[in-house]
């Protein structure tokens, strides 16, 4: 029986570092999206070309959505690290789906042999698969969004550590981050079992509906991360838009 | 077809609750269970940090779910 190993492999060593292949795909994107974005943003004409166009596309639908969520000052301060996000896990997800990268098959090995040789010589995994990866995400929203709130808030955000009790708070706090980082994980960890066994079961036809399902779960999961990192980071900011408002409504 | 932010903001969050909702209790369960091989009174903490953890899921949610209503209220009542 093949059985699933969780752990993502180490494909190399460099200086007593461990790089494992779901690091290795984080690595690989960051650069592809460094890459991309300096192509982009090199030359910047008023009447932008084909390839400034599709990033002015990108950039202007998600700020159109944390507009309509955040409003526009603080869209704008948030849409950085969202947007970030957004592309890095869309690109992870996909990526997961190309040749070469493992559909699982990296970690899936026949019987209960530690040493047994892989099914297929697939060296990549999506970052996403790899609960590290999505964990450090998660502590980035939840660090950003508490500093954000205490920044914004002050003491008013403080009290509502107070009531209805400081430990009920801090647990509803840490599991909003936790549960983040577990359902993006544990959907692309899903998605890239699913495929494998599909594709040991019945090689041909069928694993192409699958994977035509993984390209539209990719983006759907991204688009959930995005929207709720700009959810947590809109209501930690509520006091400011509250003195905001009752600034702007003093004046009238 | 047009893209919907709120119906797509909604759906993000009612999958963050259901997980959120079993996060707590677990958090709640491992705070407890900690606490009890520090004083040696299992089970008891362990049983009041899921029940604790329960109570802040459910807190966690009402909240979310209030403070998201109330955004829609006033979006509505500007674009009206």
């Amino acid at each position: 029986m093949p059985h699933i190993e969780l752990a993502s492999p180490v494909i190399f060593s460099i200086a007593g570092l461990s790089i494992t292949s779901t690091i290795f795909t984080a690595y690989l994107v960051s650069a592809v999206l460094i890459v991309i974005s300096l192509a982009a943003t090199r030359r910047m004409e008023l009447v932008p070309g084909r390839f400034q166009n599709l990033f002015e596309m990108a950039v202007e639908g998600i700020l159109g959505i944390a507009t309509q969520t955040a409003g526009d000052r603080r869209a704008r301060r948030f849409l950085p690290l969202v947007l970030t996000f957004f592309l890095f896990i869309l690109l992870s997800n996909w990526m997961g789906i190309l040749p070469l990268f493992g559909d699982g098959e990296i970690f899936i090995r026949h019987g209960v042999d530690e040493h047994a040789e892989p099914l297929l010589a697939n060296i990549f995994r999506s970052a996403n698969s790899d609960l590290n990866v999505t964990g450090a995400m998660a502590l980035i929203v939840f660090v950003w969004a508490e500093y954000l709130g205490f920044r914004s808030g002050g003491l008013a955000y403080l009290k509502e550590f107070i009531w209805p009790g400081l430990l009920i708070e801090i647990i509803g706090h840490v599991s909003r981050a936790v549960a983040l980082a577990l359902r993006l994980f544990g959907n692309i960890l899903a998605g890239e079992i699913l495929l494998a066994i599909m594709g040991t079961l019945v090689p041909v036809l069928i694993p192409s509906v699958f994977l035509g399902f993984e390209v539209f779960v990719g983006i759907v999961q991204a688009l959930i991360f995005a929207l709720l990192t700009l959810s947590f980071m809109t209501l930690a900011t509520e006091h400011e838009a509250h003195q905001a408002a009752a600034a702007e409504s003093s004046h009238h | 077809m047009r893209f919907d932010v709120n119906l797509a903001q909604a759906m993000a969050i009612a999958s963050q609750l259901a997980v959120s909702l079993a996060v707590s209790v677990l958090l709640g369960y491992l705070a407890g269970s900690y606490l009890d091989s520090r004083f040696s009174t299992s089970p008891l903490l362990s049983l009041v940090g899921s029940l604790v953890g329960m109570v802040a899921g459910l807190y966690g949610a009402v909240r979310l779910l209030q403070i998201m209503a109330r955004r829609q209220k006033n979006k509505d009542k500007t674009s009206d």
